[in-house]
């Protein structure tokens, strides 16, 4: 039941990690749990990991809904606060 | 980040502790005037992680208040889909989460296939479409199904138990599980070992006085607790708030009863005890033998959807006018569990008069073993 966030893969690292991208935030997740990852793949994010690829309408559409709740706010200070 | 809020631990010196559960956010706002198609995929949607399990209860919840009863064959088929969601969550967390509480590393790699078993199960029992789309039907491939089935379960007994899953569901107290914390061979494995090593089998063990909600299938119970309620935790009983866990799911299940505890220890085996027992309901519901352990009931034209989840149950309700969504309400596993009265509560007030690095390290094991999605915070007053 948790919440998990769409971001933008901009960079792939080594040991399955990536830099993701999220208005104008940026984070480093695990990729370790998917089989292949490219740059500019949209992928859902929860707790440092990228658990699902999303097209980019469905990451825009969800993004929309979390600003429209009042939370995607609250979602990017948490990754900011983690780690940038 | 959880939509039903954060939870935060405040540990007393010494002694007392404190549970706050800080709902922040209501969905129904955002789901009033929508259609009820639309409202489905709004929550399937936001919630990316568990989106079967909201999206089956929604449906549910839906369905009843519109009047809509799928067939027997499609209501196994989607808690089939909910079950595989279920199994691939725990296996997550429990391969992510439990190596790093004595020191490890998470597992990751060793799980990677069970990403892709919800899509596949979904895909073999639905085809190309929604399984909880208002009036779905399902149009089984049983030999696809049970692939992803038998596949899950290997996965299962080599990455998380290390043997098979019957002999694993055959063990007995904590004798019976000796042999298999002394080789060590999975995350888990070593989880329930460290605990025994540390005698933090029975920690925490807030006894069994006010555990469980009625199940899925109580037609009767839920419109009743549930009518013209409004209150995050519909009910209370006089021992606090009932647990809805994979603890209060599992309690008859051999390896947890064998233990005769509410500790850790039994806590933790529940939440193996789950996934053991996966891949041989599904097959049941596969066959159309199992029960599909979901209702939906109206009370006053409110549609009840409730939904065994990855972590306990899930209560959605829905109230329609003119054909679009008028109010929405969730009731998640956290409002139960992490209420002042609820089991975190009842636990960690067992853990006065420990050590306080002890106290901090069983605080954090507490709200893992009740619930490993929660997004929570521990600290010392």
């Amino acid at each position: 039941m948790c919440l998990a966030i769409p971001a933008k893969v901009i960079a792939l690292e080594a040991n399955d990690m990536a830099v993701v991208a999220l208005e104008g935030v940026k984070k480093r997740i695990s990729v370790v749990l998917l089989d292949e990852v490219a740059v500019g793949d949209y992928v859902l994010i929860h707790v440092g990991y990228a658990l699902h690829r999303v097209s980019p309408e469905e990451a825009a559409r969800t993004l929309a809904l979390m600003a429209e709740a009042g939370i995607l706010k609250e979602e990017l200070e948490e990754i900011t606060g983690s780690e940038a | 980040m959880m939509l039903e809020g954060k939870v935060e631990i405040i540990l007393g010196k010494g002694r007392g502790s404190a549970v706050r559960h800080d709902r922040t956010v209501n969905i129904s706002p955002m789901l009033s005037g929508r259609s009820p198609a639309e409202a489905i995929t709004c929550i399937s949607s936001v919630y990316g992680v568990c989106a079967n399990a909201q999206s089956h209860a929604a449906v549910l919840a839906l369905e009843a208040t519109m009047g809509v009863a799928p067939d027997r064959q499609t209501a196994c088929a989607r808690v089939l889909v909910t079950s595989m969601e279920t199994l691939r969550e725990n296996v997550l967390r429990i391969a992510l989460e439990w190596p790093r509480f004595f020191g490890g590393e998470p597992e990751g790699a060793s799980v990677r296939p069970v990403i892709g078993y919800v899509p596949r199960i979904r895909h073999a029992l639905f085809g190309s479409r929604n399984p909880f789309a208002i009036g779905a039907g399902c149009v089984p491939d049983r030999v696809a199904a049970l692939a992803v089935i038998d596949e899950a379960e290997a996965l299962l007994a080599d990455g998380i138990f290390g043997e098979p899953l019957e002999v694993w569901r055959a063990r007995r107290g904590m004798a019976g599980f000796a042999d298999w914390c002394a080789l060590r061979r999975t995350a888990a494995a070593r989880m329930i070992a460290n605990l025994s090593e540390r005698n933090w089998i029975h920690m925490a063990d807030a006894g069994r006085d006010a555990v469980g909600l009625p199940h899925t299938g109580s037609a009767v119970a839920w419109p009743r607790l549930l009518a013209g309620n409004s209150r995050r935790v519909p009910f209370a009983l006089q021992d606090g708030v009932p647990e809805t866990t994979l603890f209060s799911r599992r309690l008859a299940e051999g390896p947890v009863e064998s233990l005769n505890s509410s500790g850790l220890g039994a806590r933790f085996i529940a939440r193996l005890a789950e996934l053991a027992c996966l891949p041989a309901e599904m097959r049941l519901l596969l066959d159309g033998q199992g029960e599909p352990g979901t209702m939906t009931e109206t009370d006053d034209g409110t549609g009840i959807g409730v939904v065994e989840a990855a972590r306990g149950l899930l209560i959605h309700t829905v109230g329609l006018r003119d054909g679009r969504v008028d109010a929405y309400r969730i009731v998640s596993p956290t409002d139960w569990n992490f209420d002042s009265r609820g089991i975190a509560a009842r636990c960690l007030a067992t853990l006065d008069g420990h050590d306080e690095a002890d106290r901090i390290s069983l605080a954090h094991l507490v709200v893992n073993a009740i619930d490993p999605c929660v997004a929570y915070q521990v600290r010392a007053a």
